[in-house]
């Protein structure tokens, strides 16, 4: 009973793209989801080692340990945006960057492959779309390979 | 006759003289004025300007139909009228601004000033007002664009001024003359004195085209220069004379236009005169001053540095032999000037240095000289710290700056700062003044006074203010009250700005969490530390959503009595009390005392809210005023049941509760509370079928939807009961509340399976899960061993018999709406079983359904989103935590578990990197960091914030 159903996130939305924003960036907008869909239906594919054994009943190997997306979260901050990845709360795209970098390379060192980390940007209903473009270009620059999108919220 | 009357005999002492005919010229002006009534029109309006009647003006103006260019030109009599006025109180800008609409407005008005007299009192005071002080800086300092910017219009302007009273004074003396028929004629007076003003204008023409050589760039406009102080020596030299009686002036003042025009020969050979007293009448000691002066300054701009050092060293020594030792101010005065000329001459050495490191140090002197200067003589310091300024490089290192220098950028700022709005601002000179004012500040311990770091502070956030970074500006007013509290002077302002600030930022459609802080940082130091009341409810209320309750209780009673808020702020201060007395761990003797003060101060409150009530008018009134007494009773009857454990005083207190709840907002959550109080009350008494009639005869009044609403408002309160005990870790409380729940979760269960109302029988399944979620709770809340494990194995079986095909159709029936998925199992009961065996011990089970649940997504991220506010996500927290825990237990005893527990250090690092001390959430934080430290003790998370290494 004390269960309340979490946010789940959505593979089938991305931003709302209703404020009027010139053609060419909406185009633009739509390539970059369309490549990352791509790119996302493939993880949950090949990167989720579980076998289907009927409807709502996989069994996870013995040795099985859940992998959790790197979650950013991208919020309007006047014209700009503030972006919350984890420990990591940044409000320009240089600085997301670099701290992707870290946090990509202290995987590695931590022995998780940085292919396998999904990552998901989750953006505000009213963020810029401008800004959207530099936190998926920082994620890409730090080396992530997988960049997704998440029903946008707010 | 004529040509007697054309003997002049002069009283002019430059422009002393000048200034002193300005009070009488006012006089006459004033006598000469024969009444409005006898004027033409243009002379009502001339003299209504002159007067300084701007009403009166401005009627006429209209009625008379003026043209703009006409009202222009009056207007600016007018200024010249206002800047003349010994009376007037003008501010530095509001002179300016006269000084400007002067000089703007001269060429269409002086057609209309037609009296002579009246426009050299003009003249006057535009020259003691608008040019001295500037011309006085352009001498002793030197070339400066700016202030030669200024000035050239001005000095323009007076020229033009006395050139026309030049022309009306000639003019009057020759109508005069003409109706002159015999000496004695009182004429004669008049004649003379037209006559006498005639040549002061030409005199003080020639004196002052000094002043516009000066305003004249020296290097772009040395030509012009010349060509002016050719002209004016030339007219001069009608003076040079010892009839004029002004021969010392007219010398110093050629000596000064050859200044200006580079010809230092000439310029030393006519200070010598004065200086050798070849001239007559003998100089006076000023005069002398002036010429030696100046023959120095020949000296320094000629380059002729050693004969420059040598005039200043005889200049100091004539000071020290002729000025009265008493004079200490004319002493000083001198000893600053002699110390200008010391900069001068470094300024010059400088400039005329053949390596970087001469001029180093030549520079090094003449910033030197200013410093000591500024520190004898204060009151020069707005001009000192200009020419420090220019002497700036714009990269200086801050850090390494003279206090003085630092204090310099600070002063620059603030007449940044002070501009009006609407005139540009130099934001890159701002920035620059805070830099600077925090360095100061930043040497608190080193010496400066405190009243520039006090007031280096306090300009920060001014000049933050001024390049429009409001939230930056309010957090810099409540630092300066944070740093420097015993300034309670400069605290108020700050405490005042920071108030406007964060009200505008609040009202501003981009507030966010910063400003939200900002407000809290502003109440927190405007009540307790400004005793600003009229805060109080506003912070005390901040205090109980942040859990200091007695903090909360202590500002709830300042709120005063007479504020509209004091009766909600006397029940807030008693729900503050009733939450110390429930998370606080009161000692017995506060709680005794707490006990009173809530009894107390519910009466007051019933007491005025039924007084208000009877009294309200409108209907959102009496709904505020029932809604404070019903949660007043349910207060009490909290208190009565869980402090003083007087089960029957519960029930009394919610006696015919339903009826004063109706219609009220939020009726069901308060309905629940009151249920769940009297069913608890029941339960203490014993009288378990009477708790569940009571919760049937709820129910039985309501919808189905209503009453599920009820429910699950009664299970709310039960959880968070439940929660506030595990916070306390009291255990028995705990216990007790879990018994509760799992005793009266079967009847829930079975009042909905056996109702008539299908809506109600919908909800059977959601009600046997939360019955196995009681069963399993009470289960693990069992201090004995051996019961705790016949208890977990009854809740598994509740959970079991939730999977039968019945079970899972009746499931499905409560997914109607939503977007769950019907092919997989209840991801609740999936989780209930999984935690049950887990606490049974059986890992391997618990892991397959953590391990689902977490594959499949059942269970969300790590955060979740509640009433669109994001918060930890602690049943998916808890999963993860048990299948981390559950394979280390396996690789215990099983070493086909070795690789579950290597992909569990993985992930627990994984878990770590990314989300650092926030991984568990709140509630299951801890167990992780015993999990870490227990398998992978040497990744040490403080480490994951220091920067990388260097490549390579």
């Amino acid at each position: 009973m004390r269960l309340r159903s979490a946010k789940a996130v959505h593979y089938d939305s991305g931003p709302n793209m209703t404020p009027l924003v010139d053609v060419v960036m909406v185009i633009l907008i739509f390539l970059m989801l369309a490549g990352s869909f791509g790119g996302a239906e493939h993880f949950l594919v090949s990167n989720l080692p579980l076998k289907q054994t009927g409807p709502g009943s996989t069994v996870t190997p013995k040795n099985f340990v859940p992998d959790t997306p790197l979650e950013i979260r991208v919020d309007p901050r006047g014209a700009g945006f503030e972006a919350v990845a984890g420990r990591i709360r940044v409000t320009d795209a240089d600085a997301l960057r670099n701290q992707l970098e870290t946090m990509l390379r202290q995987f590695r060192d931590a022995g998780t492959e940085p292919a396998k980390v999904q990552v998901i940007i989750s953006p505000n209903r009213s963020v810029r779309y401008e800004n959207l473009i530099h936190v998926y270009e920082a994620a890409l620059d730090a080396g992530f390979s997988k960049v997704a999108f998440a029903q946008s919220h707010g | 006759m004529r040509q007697a009357m054309n003997r002049r005999r002069w009283i002019l002492t430059g422009a002393a003289a000048v200034l002193a005919l300005a009070s009488a010229g006012a006089m006459a002006q004033t006598n000469e004025g024969a009444g409005l009534p006898s004027l033409s029109e243009d002379r009502v309006l001339a003299e209504l300007a002159n007067r300084g009647l701007d009403s009166l003006l401005n009627r006429a103006f209209e009625n008379q139909k003026v043209p703009a260019g006409k009202r222009d030109a009056i207007r600016t009599m007018s200024a010249l009228q206002e800047l003349g006025n010994p009376e007037s109180k003008l501010t530095a800008r509001q002179r300016d601004q006269l000084i400007k609409r002067v000089v703007t407005g001269i060429e269409s008005a002086l057609p209309q000033l037609i009296d002579p007299r009246a426009l050299w009192d003009q003249a006057a005071v535009l020259l003691q007002t608008a040019i001295m002080r500037d011309v006085n800086l352009l001498e002793y300092w030197g070339e400066n664009p700016r202030t030669q910017g200024e000035l050239r219009p001005i000095v323009e302007t007076v020229l033009k001024m006395l050139e026309q009273v030049q022309k009306l004074a000639t003019e009057q003396a020759e109508q005069i003359a003409n109706t002159i028929r015999t000496p004695d004629d009182p004429a004669v007076k008049r004649y003379t004195a037209a006559d006498s003003l005639a040549t002061m204008a030409r005199y003080t023409h020639a004196m002052t085209e000094y002043y516009l050589a000066l305003a004249i760039d020296a290097k772009a406009g040395m030509a012009k220069r010349k060509e002016v102080a050719t002209g004016a020596i030339e007219a001069l030299a009608e003076f040079d004379n010892a009839d004029s009686t002004v021969q010392p002036e007219v010398r110093n003042r050629v000596g000064k236009l050859n200044l200006a025009a580079d010809e230092y020969d000439a310029a030393k050979k006519a200070f010598v005169s004065v200086i050798d007293k070849t001239v007559s009448p003998a100089p006076n000691f000023a005069q002398q001053y002036e010429a030696r002066y100046f023959s120095a300054v020949a000296d320094v701009l000629a380059g002729k540095l050693d004969a420059a050092g040598k005039a200043i060293a005889d200049l100091r020594t004539w000071q020290k032999a002729n000025i009265p030792p008493d004079n200490k101010a004319a002493a000083q005065g001198a000893e600053a000037a002699a110390a200008m000329l010391d900069y001068r001459l470094a300024n010059k050495t400088a400039e005329l240095a053949e390596n970087d490191a001469d001029r180093e140090k030549a520079n090094k002197r003449a910033v030197d000289v200013l410093l000591a200067l500024v520190k004898d003589r204060p009151e020069l310091r707005n001009v000192i710290y200009g020419q420090l300024m220019a002497r700036l490089p714009t990269d200086a290192d801050l850090s390494k700056l003279d206090p003085l220098l630092l204090q310099a950028l600070v002063q620059k700022g603030d007449d940044e700062r002070r501009k009006e709005a609407g005139d540009p601002v130099d934001a890159a000179t701002l920035e620059r003044a805070v830099a600077a004012a925090r360095e100061l500040v930043g040497r608190k311990d080193s010496g400066v006074e405190r009243d520039v770091i006090e007031q280096s502070a306090l300009l920060v956030p001014f000049f933050l203010e001024k390049l429009d970074r409001k939230p930056e500006a309010a957090a810099a007013f409540l630092d300066f009250i944070d740093q420097f509290p015993q300034n309670r002077q400069y605290a108020s302002i700050a405490l005042d700005n920071a108030r406007v600030l964060v009200g505008e930022l609040i009202r501003s459609s981009d507030a966010d969490a910063r400003i939200q802080h900002l407000y809290e940082r502003f109440l927190t130091r405007a009540v307790t530390k400004f005793n600003q009341t009229q805060f109080a409810y506003e912070y005390a209320r901040l205090l109980q959503r942040d859990g200091k309750y007695r903090d909360a209780i202590k500002y709830f009673a300042m709120v005063a009595a007479d504020d509209p808020r004091a009766l909600k702020a006397d029940f807030l201060r008693m729900v503050a009390m009733s939450q110390v007395l429930n998370e606080g761990k009161p000692a017995e003797t506060e709680k005794t005392q707490l006990m009173a003060s809530i009894q107390s101060l519910a009466t007051k409150v019933n007491v005025a809210a039924q007084s208000t009530l009877a009294a309200a008018n409108d209907d959102a009134a009496k709904r505020d005023m029932r809604s404070l007494i019903v949660k007043t009773s349910l207060l009490a009857a909290s208190l009565a049941g869980r402090e003083a454990h007087d089960s029957k005083r519960v029930l009394q207190l919610l006696q015919g509760f339903e009826d004063s709840a109706k219609g009220l907002p939020g009726e069901n959550e308060l309905l629940g509370e009151a249920l769940f109080l009297r069913v608890q009350a029941y339960m203490d008494l014993g009288q378990n079928a009477q708790a569940t009639d009571e919760l049937v005869k709820l129910l039985a009044k309501r919808e189905g939807g209503q009453g599920a609403n009820i429910i699950f408002g009664l299970l709310q309160k039960l959880d968070k009961d439940l929660d506030a005990a595990g916070k306390r870790d009291d255990q028995a409380q705990m216990r007790s509340l879990a018994r509760a729940r799992a005793d009266l979760s079967r009847y829930l269960v079975d009042w909905a399976a056996n109702n008539a109302d299908p809506k109600i029988r919908q909800y059977t399944y959601r009600y046997r899960v939360f019955d196995a979620d009681t069963k399993h709770l009470a289960a693990k809340l069992e201090p004995d061993a051996g019961k705790r494990q016949t208890l977990l194995r009854e809740a598994l079986e509740k959970y079991q018999s939730l999977r039968t095909p019945e079970s899972v159709a009746a499931y499905h029936t409560t997914l109607a709406g939503t977007d769950a998925d019907p092919s997989y199992p209840d991801p609740a009961v999936m989780l209930g079983i999984a935690k049950v065996y887990f606490d049974l011990g059986d890992y391997k089970s618990s892991q397959q359904l953590f391990g689902q649940l977490l594959a499949d997504k059942k269970l969300g991220t790590e955060m979740r989103l509640v009433d669109g506010e994001p918060e930890d996500n602690a049943p998916y927290w808890e999963a993860n935590y048990k299948l981390f825990r559950g394979n280390v237990e396996l690789a215990k005893s099983d070493p086909s578990y070795a690789d579950a527990l290597e992909q569990t250090k993985k992930g627990l690092k994984f878990l770590y990197i990314k989300l650092g001390s926030a991984v568990g959430g709140k509630m299951w934080h801890g167990e992780f960091e015993k999990l870490r430290q227990e398998i992978i003790p040497d990744f040490k998370v403080q480490e994951l914030d220091a920067p990388a290494p260097a490549a390579g």
